[in-house]
């Protein structure tokens, strides 16, 4: 299973009262694999948009990348691809392997490397012929924006100009990354609009966002950012603003232009119920960190971490008592600014040991492609 | 939109007649009158010593006493003197404002008290003079500030954003007669620089000016009258547009438009610029009245014959006709300039639509 998108040692900061910066990521790694879901979950705050944001760069001042690369396995307009390092290269995982993670030599990719980076990451070279997204020009890093990697947002009631039709605004991209003519990018807006199934899409390019419903919105966001046919699709809570049944059909949809034009999908979410449904692979961020990472089967079937079981025992019951309380969390998410030496769920957890607090738990491997940053296992 | 443009034309009529009313009761309720003014003027300052019949007549030549009908001259009678004064007084304005308003809507708004020239005529004068003063200080001060503030928001908190916030303060802080008056004395008196003339809007023997010489001898006056308009407005406009610009380049279609390749220029002057321009709309239905009114203070600095010079002379003779036509001039073109306004929100908004449209 080949890669599409590597990230290492990820490092993001937003300045804080003092001059002090408060680390909104803090050192993370993961991947995501040619055609696959990679969920990340985590309740607000914890890192998951600034994450998504920075892949393409846009993450607003004062916040910025402090440290880390974003390798991307693919061909950048105006980017010639770097030499493949010489050396051994890491061996194909034999054909119908499931988790790329199950292999000794990923494991160790994801070793906890923010404490103390070793030279090998922070080296300048992408140990795979990668590009580095962090390290691209303004210019070659436009390129990449909607023509490699495209977003959807959460707001699909804000995220469309009001002033500019519908059509408009997805030939927009379209002309600028594929080179066509105003009458071809309108042709390719409308079968766009027809594969997210908006009726009447010739006359539909005409209308303005406020004459459509949240529903129909995303669905126009979603054409937007295939319309050129990105490697990487990065949706943001893209249901989160919609009601339950245009929920449901809305990652209907997402699923199935992803296995239609073989996409590799970054999905944030809160939604655990979303994972279940189109995810491969789960990271479960808390605070800046990742603190477990599985096939999302394993997420619900064995979770590990306890801020996971925590969110998972969370989810509402179908069937419960009346009065009968919900079950939370409890305690707050720390402040950023302020982070404990040592794990950061510790002063929530109800399994904390006294070495909790001394320093971050390692990652763990726990088989199946599973991996929890918790000294308990 | 017709619809739309017929109600709001229908829904002027008493919005007029109550800015008619109003302008009338407060010249009415003014202290003085330009009879006893006039009278002062012929006699010197110290007598007052005329019959009461001759200010009785010199009023009714005036339209400012008219007869009282027989019927209500015989119901006040034997009022008691306060109340009869009252009435009186009622009597006479409602009957004066009915043939105000008749003749009004004849377009007739009567004749100067002071040189006893149609109003319409003088204002008809004046007003192209402010109108060109004032389109020329709008353009100068929209095609710099708005820029301006564009700029001064991409780089907020910058050296460059904070020197313009500064100097703008200044600029707006600093009194315009007073600026008036150094620009005059240092660039149109003989003790400096002579670049400029003193006042007025042209040269002699303008009359025979080819064309061409005309409009540059026109701007050629104009220009220290335009450079004390336009620099208080610079902060004004500047401020907002910066404000507005950074309202909108937090909107999350203004990511969408970065995220989706484009480059800075599309971005800023396409998608953030355009809803940017939205709010401006606003603040121009509210400036579009003042293009009409004209500044008393500048036009009375640089003898510019324009509306704001009439309608202070006006004031200070107390003519009646005048003040009122000018009043009512305004007011109406002021209602004008808000409905076209609102007409230019349906153009920069589409979410804004005057008719019943069908929801999709």
């Amino acid at each position: 299973m080949p890669k599409i998108l590597e990230v290492k040692n990820l490092r993001i900061t937003f300045p804080v009262n003092g001059g002090r910066f408060a680390p909104a990521v803090d050192g993370i790694n993961f991947h995501l694999n040619q055609g696959k879901v990679l969920g990340i979950v985590g309740e607000s705050g914890c890192g998951k948009t600034v994450t998504a944001l920075s892949l393409l760069r846009l993450i607003e001042e004062p916040g910025r990348i402090e440290e880390g690369q974003a390798l991307y396995y693919g061909t950048v307009e105006g980017v010639s691809p770097p030499p493949r390092r010489p050396g051994p290269q890491r061996p194909e995982p034999p054909e119908g392997y499931e988790g790329p993670e199950a292999t000794p030599v990923d494991h160790l990719m994801i070793e906890d490397l923010r404490r103390e980076p070793t030279a090998e990451i922070n080296s300048e070279k992408a140990p795979d012929g990668g590009i580095d997204l962090f390290k691209l020009s303004d210019e070659q890093m436009r390129h990449v924006r909607g023509n490699n990697i495209a977003m959807i947002f959460q707001e699909p009631m804000t995220s469309l100009n009001p002033v500019f039709t519908i059509g408009d605004q997805i030939s927009e991209a379209v002309r600028l990354h594929q080179k066509v003519g105003k009458k071809e990018a309108e042709e390719i807006s409308i079968e766009m609009l027809r594969k997210v199934r908006i009726p009447d899409p010739q006359k539909r390019i005409h209308d303005y966002p406020h004459q459509l419903s949240g529903g129909m919105r995303q669905r126009v966001m979603i054409a937007m950012a295939l319309s050129c046919k990105p490697d990487i699709l990065i949706a943001d809570e893209p249901t989160t603003a919609l009601d339950v049944t245009i929920q449901a059909q809305i990652l209907e949809l997402i699923q199935e232009l992803i296995d239609d034009m073989h996409m590799s999908v970054i999905l944030i979410t809160h939604d655990l119920g979303v994972v279940a449904q189109v995810c491969d692979d789960v990271l479960v961020m808390y605070s800046g960190m990742i603190v477990e990472r599985a096939p999302a089967k394993r997420i619900f079937s064995k979770p590990k971490h306890p801020y996971t079981i925590g969110l998972l025992d969370s989810i509402p019951p179908l069937f419960q008592d009346a009065g009968e309380l919900l079950h939370t969390i409890k305690g707050t998410v720390p402040d950023l600014s302020r982070l404990p030496a040592g794990c950061r769920f510790a002063a929530r957890c109800p399994r904390m040991v006294d070495a909790c607090k001394a320093r971050v738990p390692p990652y763990k491997y726990v088989g199946e492609g599973q991996e929890v940053r918790c000294l308990n296992y | 939109m017709s619809a739309y443009l017929l109600k709001r034309l229908l829904t002027m009529i008493p919005t007029l007649f109550g800015i008619m009313l109003i302008t009338f009761l407060i010249v009415r309720l003014a202290p003085g009158n330009p009879v006893s003014l006039k009278i002062q003027a012929a006699q010197g300052l110290k007598s007052t010593a005329l019959s009461q019949e001759v200010t009785d007549q010199m009023l009714k030549l005036y339209g400012l006493k008219v007869d009282l009908p027989a019927g209500y001259e015989n119901f006040i009678k034997d009022k008691p003197a306060p109340v009869r004064k009252a009435l009186e007084w009622l009597g006479q304005n409602t009957i004066q404002f009915k043939i105000w308003l008749v003749n009004v809507c004849q377009l007739n708004f009567g004749m100067s008290f002071k040189d006893h020239r149609p109003v319409l005529e003088k204002i008809r004068e004046a007003l192209p003079i402010t109108l060109t003063l004032n389109l020329l200080e709008f353009l100068i001060a929209y095609l710099i500030s708005i820029p301006l503030g564009v700029y001064s928001a991409l780089g907020r908190e910058s050296a460059v954003d904070k020197g313009v916030m500064v100097l703008l303060f200044i600029l707006y802080s600093l009194p315009t007669f007073w600026v008036a008056y150094l620009l005059l004395m240092y660039f149109a008196s003989g003790d400096h620089l002579n670049w400029f003339p003193l006042g007025g809007l042209h040269s002699e023997g303008y009359e025979t000016y080819p064309f061409l010489m005309k409009i540059g001898n026109l701007m050629w006056h104009l220009v220290l009258p335009v450079i004390t308009m336009v620099y208080g407005s610079f902060a004004f406009i500047t401020r907002f547009s910066r404000s507005t610009m950074l309202e909108v380049v937090k909107q999350d279609y203004v990511r969408t438009a970065w995220a989706k390749g484009l480059p800075r220029r599309q971005v800023i002057w396409k998608h953030a610029f355009r809803n940017s321009l939205i709010p401006q709309i606003t603040l121009l239905g509210t400036l579009l009245p003042a293009l009409l009114g004209g500044s008393v203070i500048i036009e009375q600095i640089f003898s510019i014959p324009g509306m704001g010079k009439l309608a202070f002379e006006a004031i200070s003779s107390r003519d009646y006709p005048t003040i009122m036509a000018i009043t009512t001039i305004s007011a109406f073109l002021t209602l004008i300039s808000l409905l076209l306004s609102d007409i230019a929100y349906a153009f920069a908004d589409p979410r804004i639509s005057f008719e019943e449209k069908q929801q999709a």
